[in-house]
């Protein structure tokens, strides 16, 4: 069980997309700013800062965030930055939630970035790649290890095409009500079905966009009444190489994090009613809603085609948009995913939701239960 | 030079590219009557290097192969390895050492890259000769590989092409004996290439009497003359294959019939391989000669030179070879056709 | 590719350059990074070879794979640098069949 009190203070996510006039500043300081107008909290209240970034050394020549993000204070609060490819958002919230629980803080600020398009395709292809084994999986690309595992999983359980284009089908539906979605347009079974390939057997509408974006979240160990709070968290990790994993028709990565976070919560999955879940590809969503417990082993295809992971269904998966439609700032996602939580639980929307946030193509992994 | 020691080739392996382009293709992109040139240089298809192939892959799958038939090699006893190509990757940085890694030898190896035109390979090969005879190395590896430049539109576009061929070079285990061996060099300046450049320059006509003729007659002539041998005593003979045409040519003037001269005559099929290029006519032969027969090879390298070996099958060769796959004809008959745009593609995007 | 770590990877090659496998996954790359541009498409395998490891790898170019094929690990290029770098060669499978039919022992049985 967890031993303080974590409540979420604030949120804020900024517009996901193509955002030519926003340099990577500009959406740091954009989420800084708008986290705190959206809380109570003072600026000096701010003890530290996790700053959530997979590669802006690489795509915009800038390392040494935290410095950056720091700089936003006049107090210059200590600031850390915390890379774990696509989970770095979810690591950031959870070291935030560690620097809380050990006492050296009692308020802090999470913010994740990325600025991904001023870079061209293959040169983004080429550093997303750098979530992989570069050595061992030299050569490969994120959507050829999301396309092996989707080939493995297909080969065992028969998921058909219909199945994984249902994901972003949904996904794309979801969107619509989002209005920082990076993508708020339908799109039907057909149309994914039919896009290009990119990787066989994935298509391009199987695969999250290239986006830039920001997002943001204040978390206080003080126990401020009808904020939502963290009530488990858990972080599993796996062999970065697929060749080195023992299944490859689950993410074990996930499976631990849930059972960490499900226990410190006291909860499991049947309790759990919304989750932002990490769907980079469509075949990881199926993935994640069996991993994470909602739905048995082979069976995710299924529950998405038969519209159990919508509104109305027996859990909402992704009401965002998720990765696919909302877009996949890479650093930004996972606190994007605490925030979207944070804000449809204090709404009363609904009474426990979960995020799932995935590094790589499932080395690491990284959960954290809301309620209020 | 007549071997009174015995020395000869252990195991041989060959690499030629699955890709193949046909000079009616050519022909027609170069507006000339379908089938002249063809008929002319008698060649039908060239190799196509694929876009990940290049000397040095190539030189490794060829070499792959000769270590695969035969297991009883031991690796750390190849003490040399040369590598003959006009198509090194790079001009400084040896081909060798990239495979002394690929194919896990010994580092205690005399290495080095040679370049002499088409005879590079064979001069490869005499070395390695001349290593074991001395006692130097045990076994030693002799490579030739190239990935033959021509420029678009050139004469040259019709038959350069692209292919590898390794043999073990050793004294125990012999399935080819060497029975004498010599060369023949000149400044004759009939082919070159400056650095900087990509693409070869000829003299024409030049490039034959001169050239290929004068060098192959006058080192053949003297090891027969040596050995005390005529034509009708050997069986196979080859010579460097430019085309299908000049080693029928010096055949005939040399008193060899066309019987002895067709096994070799793979350039029909494949083009002209370069540093390659012999040993793969001597890999074609040896895929089908039957034991104690005699082999006379002559190479030519433009600038000018000939490398001539007289050699004798063995009983071993017949009996291992009842254990290979992936013969010379049978890599040539999976070979995959490309259309012209489809071959000018591979270079362009090389 | 970085002429050290290309040296560092090189004494790596004969952890399966040469061996022989089976395909135990693949996948058709159509959009890769900058340095494989000029192949694609090309595939992108899951092996298990004979000796029981387990390798992911880049097919040589204008290879056709299919799960279950059977396949041996040459040397080739496996990127493409500007003229000025180290050449980047490494391992990549192409189909094996022999011209006799001849198929290598059943490598490890799924994972």
């Amino acid at each position: 069980m967890i031993t303080k009190n974590i409540s979420i203070l604030g949120s804020y996510t900024s517009k996901f997309g193509e955002l030519w006039d926003k340099s990577l500043a500009d959406l740091l300081f954009e989420a800084i700013g708008g986290v705190l107008k959206n809380s109570t909290v003072e600026p000096d209240q701010i003890d530290a800062i996790f700053v959530a970034n997979m590669a802006a050394g690489s795509f915009n020549d800038q390392r040494h965030l935290n410095a950056i993000a720091s700089q936003y204070f006049v107090h210059f609060p200590p600031a850390y930055r915390l890379e774990g490819a696509c989970a770095s958002g979810g690591l950031a919230v959870e070291s935030a939630v560690l620097g809380l629980l050990s006492g050296m803080y009692k308020t802090v600020l999470v913010v994740g970035v990325e600025k991904m398009t001023d870079s061209e395709v293959s040169k983004v292809t080429e550093i997303l790649a750098t979530a992989a084994n570069t050595n061992l999986e030299y050569g490969a690309t994120f959507a050829a290890l999301y396309a092996l595992l989707t080939q493995a999983y297909q080969n065992k359980f028969g998921t058909n095409r219909e199945q994984l284009s249902a994901v972003a089908v949904k996904n794309h539906r979801h969107a619509l009500k989002n209005t920082n979605a990076q993508f708020q347009k339908e799109i039907t079974i057909d149309q994914v079905n039919n896009s290009t390939v990119v990787s066989s057997p994935l298509r391009l509408l199987d695969c999250s966009p290239i986006s830039d974006g920001s997002a943001a979240v204040i978390l206080s160990v003080e126990n401020v009444k009808n904020k939502p709070k963290i009530i488990g968290f858990g972080h599993g990790q796996d062999s970065i190489d697929l060749a080195r994993r023992t299944n490859l028709t689950e993410l074990k990565a996930t499976k631990i994090a849930a059972e960490k976070a499900y226990r410190m919560a006291g909860l499991t999955a049947k309790d759990i009613a919304v989750a932002e879940v990490h769907d980079c590809f469509t075949i990881a969503e199926i993935l994640a809603i069996e991993d994470l417990g909602f739905f048995a082993k082979g069976t995710g295809g299924i529950a998405t085609a038969e519209d159990k992971t919508t509104f109305g269904g027996t859990i909402v998966i992704n009401p965002s948009g998720g990765l696919k439609a909302c877009g996949h700032p890479v650093g930004a996602t996972g606190v994007k995913q605490i925030a979207n939580i944070y804000e449809l639980i204090a709404e009363d929307q609904y009474a426990v939701g979960l995020t799932h946030n995935v590094g790589g193509s499932g080395a690491t992994a990284v959960v954290h239960i809301i309620t209020k | 030079m007549i071997c009174s020691s015995p020395v000869g080739i252990v195991s041989y392996g060959t690499h030629i590219p699955s890709l193949v382009v046909s000079l009616s293709e050519i022909e027609k992109s170069h507006h000339k009557p379908i089938g002249s040139v063809s008929a002319a240089l008698q060649v039908k298809q060239k190799t196509v290097p694929n876009l990940d192939e290049d000397t040095i892959t190539m030189a490794y799958e060829s070499a792959l192969q000769a270590l695969e038939r035969d297991p009883n090699v031991d690796k750390e006893k190849i003490q040399a390895l040369f590598v003959g190509s006009e198509s090194h990757p790079y001009a400084v940085k040896p081909s060798g050492s990239v495979l002394i890694e690929a194919l896990n030898l010994s580092p205690y190896i005399g290495m080095a890259d040679l370049q002499f035109a088409c005879k590079a390979g064979t001069q490869s090969l005499q070395i390695c000769f001349s290593y074991v005879l001395s006692g130097m190395a045990q076994y030693a590896l002799a490579i030739g590989s190239d990935t033959a430049q021509s420029k678009v539109g050139d004469v040259l576009e019709y038959t350069a092409a692209a292919g590898a061929a390794s043999f073990i070079v050793g004294n125990d285990s012999i399935i080819l004996k060497l029975l004498a061996t010599n060369s023949y060099a000149t400044d004759t300046p009939d082919f070159w290439r400056r650095p900087m450049e990509e693409y070869p320059q000829h003299t024409g006509r030049f490039t034959g009497e001169p050239a290929y003729f004068h060098h192959i007659e006058a080192s053949t002539k003297k090891i027969l003359g040596e050995t005390g041998l005529k034509p009708s005593d050997i069986d196979f003979c080859i010579f460097h294959t430019p085309n299908g045409i000049f080693p029928r040519l010096i055949a005939k003037k040399l008193g060899f019939t066309d019987e002895q001269v067709a096994p070799g005559l793979i350039v029909e099929k494949i083009g002209n391989c370069y540093a390659a290029m012999t040993m793969l006519a001597l890999s074609a032969v040896l895929d089908v000669a039957q034991k104690n027969q005699k082999i006379l090879l002559t190479s030519y390298g433009s600038g000018a030179g000939a490398d001539s070996f007289l050699f004798e099958t063995t009983e071993l060769l017949v009996e291992k070879r009842n254990t290979w796959h992936d013969f010379v004809n049978d890599k040539i008959t999976h070979g995959k056709n490309v259309t012209y745009s489809g071959y000018i593609n591979l270079i362009d995007r090389k | 590719m970085n002429a050290i770590n290309y040296w560092r990877q090189n004494k790596k090659w004969n952890l399966c350059l040469g061996k022989i496998g089976t395909v135990f996954s693949c996948t058709k790359i159509y959009a890769s990074g900058s340095e494989q541009n000029n192949i694609i498409p090309y595939f992108f395998c899951i092996v298990d070879f004979a000796d029981g490891g387990r390798f992911e790898l880049m097919a040589c170019a204008n290879e056709e794979i299919n799960i279950g094929d059977h396949v041996q690990c040459v040397l080739r290029k496996i990127g493409t640098g500007d003229k000025k770098n180290i050449i980047a060669y490494g391992p990549k499978i192409k189909k094996y069949e022999n011209s006799q039919g001849i198929f290598p022992r059943q490598s490890n049985p799924e994972r």
